[in-house]
């Protein structure tokens, strides 16, 4: 697992070098969706740096999308499939394509390396006649 | 009177002394590998040297607070036994050098290295609170606990300003009550502050270690509350001439229900950082 590292000497400011590294995280997966961050005082006190520095990383993590604060429950790493419950995003709606072309497939009595090549084929003709 | 004074004073060296024998580089590793065995967690050697450090220091201070802790429980019965409290307290050295022991350990952890505000730092982004690091089962009994003690207190109250003659056993409720109540607010604001402790790391080393000492002094705090709890439960069931069936029933109802959940030995989820930053012996 990375760890989150903040050099105070670095070139960037710490509060773009902390957004950036949990955005990272949260894209390459080492953030799972739903997970639970320390608080802005813990993460402050930790990597010593001032609460605002923190607020303000998280903050444009919220803005972002990445993260989302719920009140006193605390930050999380945002999950599109749990928000999409509360409003349909275009990840669920894939989520719900891929569980009909699943259902289909195994319906016609394709198997899973057939359905992927399926889909790998739509794929890259998709790319083409969108270039 | 002075070969009082000399016993009192070996009784309160010797558990010391014992102590003290935990520093030993044999009994720290000992104490490590057991503490650490359930979780096959593969520790680097920058990490053990981390850990062991922390293990003396906490040898060192446990030795301490087990001594004081002695000390203060035999003054207190002693005190209160001249002033015609049945021998119900005589258990109360034991349950004090076990508080002692537990409070010095866990300020022991508080412990941590300076690092200059320009070196880089490291965070596992782990939230520090009571849920990550104690399950419900042990935070619902340690709240249980104060609040059976608080009770213990109440009645005691009641016996005192009624008829204390009446009601002799009940007597010592009010201390042991007041003890246990002490006890469990005590280790809980201990606990919160170790959770709002910073972890200053300029590793992966400092953060296992950080996560240990947490998970170990929060895990002994909250088993030195149910210990005192039962112990004072059993000193009161001795005072009221309860039928020693019972009295053995607690205590074995103490050794099988709470065994696993306070067990000495950690388990990987009560070291939430060490068990996503290191890798594990062999799958459970």
């Amino acid at each position: 697992m990375k760890l989150l590292r903040i050099d105070p000497g670095g070139e960037a400011p710490p509060y773009e070098q902390l957004r950036t590294q949990i955005a990272a995280m949260a894209a390459e997966g080492e953030l799972t969706a739903g997970q639970k961050l320390p608080t802005v005082r813990q993460l402050a006190a930790d990597l010593g740096l001032a609460a605002n520095t923190v607020a303000r990383a998280y903050r444009e993590l919220e803005a972002d999308g990445v993260i989302s604060t719920q009140g006193r429950r605390g930050t999380f790493v945002r999950s599109a499939l749990l928000d999409g419950a509360a409003s349909p995003s275009p990840r669920t709606d894939a989520h719900k394509a891929a569980a009909t072309l699943a259902a289909t497939a195994r319906g016609l009595g394709l198997s899973l390396a057939e359905t992927t090549r399926l889909v790998e084929g739509a794929w890259s003709h998709t790319g083409r006649s969108r270039s | 009177m002075s070969w009082l004074v000399f016993a009192l004073v070996f009784v309160v060296v010797l558990p010391v002394a014992e102590s003290f024998r935990e520093r030993t580089p044999s009994r720290r590793r000992r104490f490590l590998t057991s503490a650490l065995d359930q979780t096959q967690l593969v520790i680097d050697t920058e990490t053990w040297a981390s850990l062991d450090r922390y293990a003396a220091r906490r040898a060192q201070w446990g030795a301490g607070g087990r001594g004081l802790g002695m000390a203060i429980g035999i003054a207190v019965s002693l005190w209160l036994m001249m002033r015609g409290a049945t021998d119900a307290l005589a258990l109360l050295p034991v349950a004090t050098s076990l508080v002692g022991y537990a409070i010095g350990a866990a300020l022991s952890s508080q412990h941590r290295s300076t690092l200059s505000s320009a070196e880089e730092r490291v965070s596992a982004l782990q939230p520090q609170g009571f849920r990550e690091y104690l399950r419900r089962r042990v935070l619902a009994t340690e709240v249980g606990c104060g609040i059976l003690g608080l009770l213990a207190a109440g009645v005691g109250v009641l016996v005192l300003t009624s008829d204390p003659l009446k009601f002799p056993g009940l007597a010592p409720l009010l201390p042991l009550g007041l003890m246990v109540l002490g006890v469990t607010v005590a280790a809980l604001l201990l606990q919160r502050r170790l959770l709002q402790l910073p972890t200053h790391a300029v590793g992966q080393a400092q953060l296992v270690e950080h996560d240990v000492k947490l998970a170990l002094s929060l895990r002994d705090l909250a088993w030195v509350v149910t210990f005192t709890t039962v112990l004072s439960a059993y000193s009161i069931l001795t005072s009221i001439g309860a039928p020693i069936v019972i009295s053995l029933g607690l205590i074995a109802a103490f050794s099988l229900l709470v065994r696993r959940p306070f067990d000495r030995k950690l388990r990987l989820e009560q070291t939430p950082v060490a068990s996503r930053l290191v890798g594990r012996s062999r799958q459970a």
